[in-house]
């Protein structure tokens, strides 16, 4: 009975710190697809004025999960199927600061509102915040990725150890 | 068509409307919304369309800016060219005539801002309404044609039509058609969106200079269409009836005794360009034909 419950206790610290570790590797993973969709919307309306449903059409093929997730409902938005408050609050994103995500719908909401040029401007505004916390988002990852793994591994272990 | 572009909440007081018979919508910030059936206006109520200002509906800064939104496809950089030129063509041939402030770069217009007016034009088909003219325009080849109305009463309708017609009857005449607003073939993405017959080839958006110089050299066209034309395309005229090629045109003009007025016309009257004339108006709806000239203006037996 005994080792069961410690089996238990480990698994659940293993289970943690795997579960920081992911939120880490999300926060990258979500920064990685947005610095590349800046980019690819960048070009596509640099050169071919490509419209945003279809750009972010494009940009759902070749994402994470959760960043599709989030175009998904953008693109419900672009059709007017829900409106700008609606959509704030449908695409929760519960590893961003609110800041962050306010910062991320700003940047969604105006999109398309303006001629090349000033649209350019804008994203190229964007991309280098985005970036930014791109290159936080790696540090931390690799910083405290496997660091939460190993110490929480660790404390299953001593917890092991001292309760056996 | 129509349901792509107005906001959902929009298109509730759209229920009670013939949709299908309206060929034009106006929104001008703040003021009631009017419907045009034929030569007939409306103001949109709850209850549909009514003759009663008390009951029409408002047009409110947002709906104008969603039904803007809409009709740019949320991408306004991608139609700025449009834009610039005071209207925007729309997926299914609408075009939608833009009010609003100009902002200047040098000396030309950059674009539009803060848009408070949309004239929405849903352009109708009218197959058949050509046939009546079709042996008029005719000797051994087709002969240069000037169609003159004032706004509204069916030019490009008219044009249209005489294209299909061309097509239907198998005239195989290699048609350069000069789009320089969308209006006649109402392309969206490449595509014509109205039926222009087999035998056209479209050059839209581009000034009628252009199209005309460059589609000769190119496209070797038997007849050249354009819309609207102005003095200063007369020397594209000129140049292309030199060339050979037939024209399909139409002017704005009250009537004959109006175009004669106008500055710029009397060269292209005294010159015999055109050998044909046909004066439309409203007076039995848009498309009437009030008469066919010759070269010479006087009224063809019709």
């Amino acid at each position: 009975m005994k080792i069961i419950l410690l089996s238990v206790v480990f698994v659940c610290c293993i289970l943690i710190g795997l579960g920081i570790g992911n939120y880490f590797k999300k926060r990258r993973d979500f920064y990685v697809d947005v610095c590349n969709f800046c980019d690819y919307s960048s070009t596509q309306i640099s050169f071919a004025l490509k419209k945003i449903n279809e750009i972010v059409n494009d940009a759902k093929c070749n994402c994470q999960k959760e960043f599709f997730d989030y175009l998904a409902t953008y693109e419900k938005y672009l059709t007017g199927e829900i409106d700008a408050e609606d959509y704030i609050k449908a695409t929760k994103i519960n590893f961003l600061t609110q800041e962050e995500k306010a910062e991320l719908d700003g940047m969604f909401l105006s999109l398309g509102q303006m001629n090349r040029d000033e649209e350019l401007e804008k994203i190229a505004i964007c991309k280098k915040n985005f970036g930014v916390k791109k290159s936080v988002c790696f540090e931390k990852f690799t910083k405290y990725n496997n660091l939460y793994f190993k110490l929480f591994f660790l404390l299953g272990l001593a917890t092991i150890v001292i309760f056996l | 068509m129509i349901e792509t572009l107005f906001p959902q909440y929009f298109l509730k007081s759209l229920d009670k409307v013939p949709i299908e018979k309206v060929t034009e919508i106006r929104l001008r910030l703040n003021k009631k919304i009017v419907m045009s059936i034929g030569n007939k206006s409306y103001y949109l109520s709850t209850d549909g369309l009514t003759g009663n200002n008390n009951k029409a509906i408002v047009a409110d800064k947002l709906l104008i800016d969603d039904t803007f939104k809409r009709a740019c496809e949320n991408s306004v950089y991608a139609y700025a060219d449009q834009i610039k030129n005071g209207f925007i063509t729309t997926k299914g041939g609408i075009r939608i005539g833009l009010a609003g402030e100009g902002v200047y770069d040098r000396s030309a217009v950059k674009t539009l801002k803060n848009i408070d007016s949309l004239s929405i034009r849903i352009p109708r088909q009218v197959n058949g309404c050509a046939m009546p003219i079709m042996n008029y325009l005719f000797s051994t080849e087709f002969l240069n044609t000037l169609i003159i109305s004032p706004p509204g009463a069916g030019k490009t309708t008219l044009i249209r039509d005489i294209l299909r017609t061309l097509s239907e009857k198998n005239y195989c005449y290699n048609i350069l058609l000069v789009d320089e607003r969308f209006e006649i073939a109402n392309c969206f993405n490449g595509e014509p969106t109205l039926d222009v017959g087999n035998f056209c080839d479209i050059l839209s958006g581009v000034k009628k200079e252009y199209g005309f110089e460059n589609g000769i050299r190119a496209l070797r066209p038997d007849i050249i269409v354009t819309d609207e034309l102005s003095p200063a395309d007369y020397s594209a005229v000129q140049n292309a009836v030199s060339c050979g090629v037939s024209i399909l045109a139409s002017a704005h003009a009250k009537d004959v005794e109006d175009l004669r007025l106008k500055d710029g016309f009397e060269t292209i009257l005294k010159n015999k360009i055109f050998k044909r004339f046909v004066a439309l108006s409203s007076r039995e709806g848009p498309g009437t034909i009030e008469n066919i000239y010759d070269e010479n203006l006087r009224v063809i037996n019709y």
